[in-house]
């Protein structure tokens, strides 16, 4: 609907909207951001393209049909976008229903499995839908909230052994907030134990080189017995 | 062609999982994302001289292609966005190598690198080197003092031969494992980072 008729707001919008591919490559070599572009997002073709076929794997048809129903990656189908080629809609986690959900208690939500990076795609769509934009960043505002202080309290307390329990349900950037506030919550301990405190460690890709070799070492010997 | 890319996001998806760690080289994984790439830009080529060809003889019979030729496109620098972030990766962990384990590296360690990544690594300890010897009058060991030191001395055990040590004043120590050694600190410190020493404090 934001797809005014009048020609020169469509140029406008055109502008906008390619000002925002470029800063697409905040970091071009990030492997996190490579990822979060390759999360599905459904899309719905606008009109009839020729010979692009072969991005609908239910038929064998030489051109895309209108109104065609995907899944394409973040990246195509926001090249696709440009393009006035398709449409895209709101994932799942960020439909009305997920509203609700998110508004009632986002912290129980298992955001890995609705979308690993909830954040990030938020912000992509954003960006690509103008009309939505107040509601989604509402959404992710309200979801944050309710989940923070989980995230907070976990990092601070949960044993380091229920970490992969814990986290489980966590967002990619959650998770890295998580780990943050652990390390730094080891850090304090450490500091706090006087005799450890200026103690020279070695190096952890040392260590973690050292227990690999050993698991290697131990594998190679329980073969050959 | 429907993978829309996938090979090159199991590399990258590798390179996210293990963060410390050199697997070796995905050569054929490689080898099948620069064929997927020349395929599509085969068939971009072709399409272009098939609008060319419509071009020069102004007739409109040609199919709509700009879009197809669009999507390959793009599809061809996601593949390289995806390999560089491999490569780049790979580099990453390679220079905490040189950081943790220091110049020479071990033949286990060397044994997942390629050749241009051995070069890499050499290339990468002269520059660090020319660097640390730049500062100052005399340079500084940025691998030094990573704690601000509390004692000139400090008391270390070994925990695997190492063979004869020379401290500075001309001294020889062997480090024998298990044995403990009261060393100078600014001499012991990389050894204990590679983790051929512990620091034993009391």
């Amino acid at each position: 609907m934001h797809r005014s008729l009048n020609q020169s707001s469509l140029e406008e919008s055109r502008i906008r909207r390619s000002a925002r591919t470029v800063c697409e490559f905040e970091e071009y070599f990030s492997c996190d951001e490579i990822l979060m572009l390759s999360e599905r997002t459904p899309v719905v073709v606008s009109k009839e393209v020729s010979r692009l076929g072969f991005l609908d794997p239910s038929s064998d048809e030489e051109n895309l049909k209108k109104n065609t129903k995907l899944e394409l990656p973040l990246w195509l189908a926001k090249h696709l976008y440009n393009m006035y080629c398709v449409d895209i809609q709101l994932p799942e986690a960020f439909s009305s229903y997920s509203v609700n959900v998110m508004r009632a208690d986002s912290s129980i939500v298992d955001l890995k499995r609705l979308q690993p990076n909830y954040y990030q795609v938020g912000r992509q769509l954003m960006a690509l839908l103008p009309a939505e934009a107040q509601q989604i960043s509402d959404l992710l505002v309200t979801t944050y909230k309710g989940r923070f202080r989980k995230i907070f309290d976990c990092a601070q307390n949960a044993d380091i052994k229920e970490t992969d329990k814990v986290t489980s349900s966590f967002d990619n950037e959650e998770r890295a907030m998580f780990f943050e506030g652990q390390k730094v919550q080891l850090d304090l301990q450490r500091w706090r134990d006087r005799s450890q405190r200026n103690k020279i460690n070695t190096a952890d890709l040392v260590v973690n080189h050292r227990k690999r070799k050993r698991e290697a070492l131990r594998e190679t010997n329980s073969s050959t017995a | 062609m429907t993978s829309l890319a996938d090979q090159g996001l199991s590399l990258v998806k590798e390179i996210l999982r293990c963060p410390d760690y050199l697997q070796p080289m995905r050569e054929d994984a490689l080898r099948n994302i620069f064929e997927e790439m020349r395929a599509l830009n085969e068939a971009n080529q072709k399409d272009v001289r098939l609008i060319s060809a419509a071009d020069s003889e102004r007739s409109d019979g040609a199919p709509d292609v700009h879009v197809v030729l669009y999507v390959r496109h793009q599809l061809l620098l996601r593949l390289r966005r995806c390999i560089m972030a491999y490569l780049d990766g790979r580099l990453k962990v390679i220079r905490e190598f040189r950081w943790a384990f220091g110049p020479v590296l071990t033949k286990d360690l060397k044994a997942n690198m390629t050749d241009g990544e051995q070069k890499w690594f050499i290339d990468y300890s002269a520059s660090l080197g020319r660097y640390m010897s730049s500062i100052g009058e005399t340079g500084v060991d940025l691998l030094q003092h990573s704690k601000p030191p509390k004692s000139l001395y400090v008391e270390v055990r070994v925990l695997e031969d190492y063979g004869d040590f020379e401290t500075e004043d001309g001294q020889v120590v062997v480090l024998a494992k298990n044995s403990t050694h009261f060393l100078e600190r600014s001499q012991c410190e990389k050894l204990i980072r590679q983790g051929v020493l512990e620091h034993v404090v009391t």
